[in-house]
């Protein structure tokens, strides 16, 4: 192979040079890089092995235990230093029940009765304290220094209260997620519009299981591929709770409508055609062909009565109604049967070629010839101008190459006749002149 | 000496001897691809370090489909361009067509043996980008529709910057010699 291309292309230079291209790591390349992979191995968690994770929660755990033991240690301590207004407290409760009582009605909810309780103790203890007058001035200044770390206390608490008021007072009713689909089945294209009949939510969020998703609430979808789809609906209340609802979708392939018609050489009116069908996911079709006949045949033959352009039109309609169709627009050609003559060739110095020509080997027009379609009978002559035919042909592939009996004939005009038959059955009859032109 | 098998098995387990024996037979291959990416050595030893971690660390994933040394050249050239991602936004290159502005010529180079270093000089006179998608495409043998997807760049993106890497190195050889 090799030596039959003294070329090759860049991209077999490049691929032989560099498939088994090797370039050799610097030594120091893998001492480094095997201290960087016994690092990353250890990060990796792998159950079954020792490694930082696991070492993450065992030192996790310990500080766990260390940190509540401290807790529990503070807890004692504390509690042994707020002895003080527990016991006025206590005290007050006993004085002022009748209020605190009242109070708790006018507050509802757990958190405002034992605010305002407190409230109230201070409120109350003044009192007490005032009215025994068993206790001593020590013990009433005690009280004094208190009363004002209370009040101070009493506008923490009014705050709080306020937050646990605003927190607890509104039960939220659960969301519940619930859809309606106006197609849940059709063909490809499947658009699906969505009603959304969800109560209690604030958000939403549709899956539709081709992969796509929306946060609209009340989406539109367009399944362009066939298949069984999930829709899937996550709603999200305001109580913080989520909710969801699953409908199916089926989604129909489309069939595919194809066919052929076989146009043999000549048609010819009143002559059968058969009409081949290719179509595809299919179960019923419809045939149209143009004349004002139709057929529901798998594959119908058909005879029109007169030549004409008529286009053909095939409608394939699957097992679950969807429907596909293909137009072949003047299936027979009536506009492809076509001959024309060009004016001026310019023949070759080399010699007769027998005149056999296409359109790619005659691009310098040495060869006198038509450009033509659908041409069934061909008779082409060519005369001088006293009328001496010099050229005559049947076939409709072979032009006039510009040679007389082996020698070429002098520049000048001739005149050309042809005549014959189109497919279509209708004849021609054309004549014209060509002017030979001599080379260069 | 061991064989893949033994050594895909030591891998697996994380045995030190299979991923030096790995390490010994493929990290030349390996960083040859390397350094068709890198613009240069430093960058192609980056490039091979990192993917090499991916396969010692990920070597349980490979399923046994296709060939191993495949997989392992997946995993560099998906590193390299990786990596050609994340250096982009460092990197400021001139565009191919002020270095060089392509004019028809004929498409085939004369057979005079070529080294992979004298084609590797002229392959690094490519920008990144180029040199990306023409490494991609004519020694790694992916289509464009592919090299789209993976360096995230539109279709026919890739098969301008291909012709162009094409004739660029074409010419450059053409003079070469």
């Amino acid at each position: 192979m090799k030596t039959d291309r003294p070329y090759k292309t860049i991209e077999e230079i490049y691929r032989e040079q560099f498939r088994d291209f090797e370039v050799t790591p610097d030594k120091g390349f893998w001492p480094r890089f095997e201290k960087k992979l016994r690092i990353r191995e250890f990060v990796r968690f792998t159950p079954g092995r020792f490694n930082i994770f696991y070492l993450g929660a065992v030192m996790a755990g310990i500080a766990a235990i260390t940190l509540a033991l401290i807790l529990s240690e503070k807890n004692n301590e504390l509690s042994a230093d707020t002895d003080i207004p527990e016991d006025i407290v206590t005290v007050e409760q006993r004085g002022s029940e009748a209020i605190v009582k009242t109070d708790e009605q006018v507050y509802p909810g757990k958190g405002s009765a034992m605010a305002s309780a407190r409230v109230v103790t201070v409120k109350s203890d003044k009192k007490v304290s005032n009215d025994t007058s068993s206790v001593n001035n020590r013990e009433e200044k005690h009280v004094e220094s208190l009363e004002i770390d209370i009040s101070d206390l009493e506008k923490n608490l009014i705050v709080s209260e306020n937050s646990i008021l605003g927190g607890n007072d509104l039960i939220r009713p659960s969301p519940e997620a619930d859809f309606d689909i106006d197609n849940i089945s059709g063909c490809v294209p499947l658009k699906v519009s969505i009603a959304n009949l969800s109560t209690n939510y604030d958000s939403c969020m549709w899956e539709f299981g081709d992969g796509g998703y929306s946060t609209e609430r009340e989406p539109v979808w367009i399944f362009d591929e066939e298949g069984k789809y999930s829709i899937k609906l996550v709603v999200f209340g305001n109580n913080g709770q989520i909710a969801s609802h699953i409908s199916d979708v089926d989604v129909y392939p489309l069939p595919i409508a194809k066919f052929e018609v076989n146009t043999g050489d000549p048609i010819l009116p009143e002559e059968q055609l058969m009409f081949y069908n290719y179509s595809e996911n299919s179960v019923r079709w419809k045939w149209d062909f143009g004349d004002g006949h139709t057929s529901m045949d798998f594959e119908p033959s058909h005879q029109y009565s007169r030549y004409d352009s008529y286009s053909v039109k095939l409608y394939a309609i699957s097992k679950h109604g969807c429907i596909d169709s293909l137009i072949i627009t003047d299936a027979f050609g009536k506009n492809s049967c076509y001959l024309r003559f060009p004016n001026a060739f310019i023949p070759n110095d080399g010699g007769p070629t027998g005149g056999y020509y296409s359109s790619r080997t005659d691009i310098e027009s040495e060869v006198f010839h038509p450009v033509w379609s659908g041409v069934t009978d061909y008779n082409l002559r060519i005369f001088t101008r006293t009328g001496l035919k010099i050229f005559e042909t049947n076939d409709i592939n072979i032009g006039w190459d510009g040679y007389y009996r082996g020698q070429k004939v002098d520049p000048g005009v001739y005149i050309w006749k042809v005549r014959g038959v189109f497919k279509t059955g209708d004849p021609f009859v054309q004549g014209g002149d060509i002017t030979l032109l001599p080379k260069r | 000496m061991m064989n893949d098998q033994q050594i895909l098995l030591g891998c697996k387990k994380k045995e030190k001897r299979a991923q030096k024996c790995l390490y010994d037979r493929y990290s030349g291959m390996l960083l040859g691809i390397c350094v068709r990416y890198a613009t240069d050595v430093p960058e192609a030893e980056d490039i091979l370090q990192e993917s090499m971690l991916k396969i010692y660390l990920n070597i349980g994933d490979y399923s046994g489909e296709g060939s191993f040394v495949g997989w392992m050249r997946k995993i560099v050239i998906n590193t390299s361009i990786t990596h050609y991602h994340k250096t982009l936004k460092h990197k400021r290159y001139v565009e191919i067509e002020e270095l060089y502005s392509s004019e028809a010529g004929k498409d085939d180079v004369p057979d005079t043996p070529f080294t992979a270093e004298e084609l590797k000089i002229v392959l690094d006179q490519l920008p990144p980008g180029y040199k990306a998608v023409f490494n991609l495409y004519a020694i790694e043998g992916y289509k464009h529709k592919e090299i789209a997807e993976m360096l995230k760049i539109d279709v026919n993106t890739s098969k301008s910057q291909y012709s162009r890497a094409r004739s660029f190195i074409q010419k450059k050889l053409e003079n070469y010699k």
